[in-house]
């Protein structure tokens, strides 16, 4: 079963102009929620991160060995995540936060082309609200 | 609110003493990470102080705990214990979101939906690679030596990463992805981001 597609008002226009046999069929629900950034938080969020996966572990200790910054780019670009777990793609997640995801959605969005491709958006989309929630402040 | 993500820099510190030849003092960013605060603190481990900074009791507990490294603080990383407040404050309010997120996301009602979404996650490197460099940059993050960022180099990086430069400047984000770490003197040999290999580092759970 696919996630629904948590549009926000704009994304929701940016969805409705997709060709109608890619719109068809897909749960929609209203992303009403939303968080305001700051580099502070951001740097909280990225100080925090726990990674216990040995793949991402060797990634870091490879990068600060790194001799030059083609070397740390050719490192991340040959990034896998098939095996990186679940948690720690999580913790991930969390230190982006919602707004880079909403900058990585725009794109994907606007060139939506087939089932799967919507499918890929509903993960990141289902992602970010749980972000949302997540990060919305508690009432006192 | 508390600059966690700040750089002070005392200006005598661009003749740095790799260059110059002499040391200097520095004023080092400081954030309020459980492994830096238990650095502070005998007898407390990051745990300890990672499990009282998810309380508002805990966090003043720290604070009044802390009080007695006033004058090291300040003189280490220019920074008082009003702003010591809002960092631990910040943090601990940080931890207590991605309690919250690691446990929805783990939730029984969820659990299916999201282990789908980190299938499809898994297989983007080929299909979405600006969403996997990102993240990888976000692993990356906390291991990197604000020097780094400091000498350009995470320009020159990120616009080696297709794509990557453009979405971190909209949001604004490129300096933040390179926290402040703690001060590490450069070493012969310590590649890119001047980090000798073999010391512990707070926050990092492998050596470096």
């Amino acid at each position: 079963m696919a996630a629904p597609l948590w549009l926000t008002t704009d994304e929701r226009k940016a969805f409705d102009a997709l060709p109608e046999a890619v719109r068809n069929g897909w749960e929609l629900k209203e992303e009403t929620l939303s968080f305001t950034d700051t580099p502070e938080r951001r740097s909280a969020r990225l100080g925090l991160v726990r990674l216990h996966d040995t793949k991402l572990l060797a990634l870091r200790e490879k990068v600060q060995k790194a001799a030059t910054p083609e070397e740390v780019a050719a490192l991340l670009a040959e990034m896998d995540l098939h095996d990186v777990t679940e948690g720690d793609l999580a913790e991930l997640f969390f230190a982006l936060g919602p707004d880079a995801l909403t900058l990585l959605i725009a794109p994907l969005l606007r060139d939506a082309k087939t089932d799967g491709d919507l499918d890929d958006l509903a993960s990141l989309l289902m992602i970010r609200h749980s972000l949302l929630e997540s990060l919305r402040l508690r009432p006192e | 609110m508390g600059s966690s993500a700040r750089t002070k820099r005392d200006p005598a510190n661009d003749n740095r003493p790799e260059k110059a030849g002499i040391e200097t003092p520095e004023v080092r960013p400081f954030q309020a990470q459980p492994e830096v605060l238990s650095q502070y603190l005998e007898n407390v481990k990051a745990d300890e102080v990672e499990a009282m900074m998810k309380s508002v009791e805990g966090r003043e507990k720290l604070v009044d705990m802390l009080g007695t490294h006033a004058e090291d603080l300040q003189e280490a990383h220019g920074i008082d214990l009003k702003e010591l407040r809002e960092q631990i404050d910040l943090a601990g309010e940080t931890l207590e979101q991605k309690e919250r997120f690691l446990q929805d996301v783990q939730s029984p009602e969820k659990k299916g939906l999201f282990r789908r979404a980190w299938e499809k996650v898994k297989g983007f490197p080929r299909k979405h690679p600006v969403v996997t460099a990102l993240l990888a940059v976000a692993a990356i993050a906390g291991a990197t030596a604000a020097g780094f960022y400091l000498t350009g180099n995470w320009e020159l990086l990120l616009s080696k990463i297709a794509g990557l430069g453009k979405a971190l400047k909209a949001m604004g984000a490129s300096g933040e992805l390179i926290p402040p770490t703690p001060n590490t003197p450069p070493l012969p040999g310590g590649g890119v981001f001047e980090i000798p290999g073999g010391s512990p580092t707070p926050g990092l759970d492998i050596p470096t």
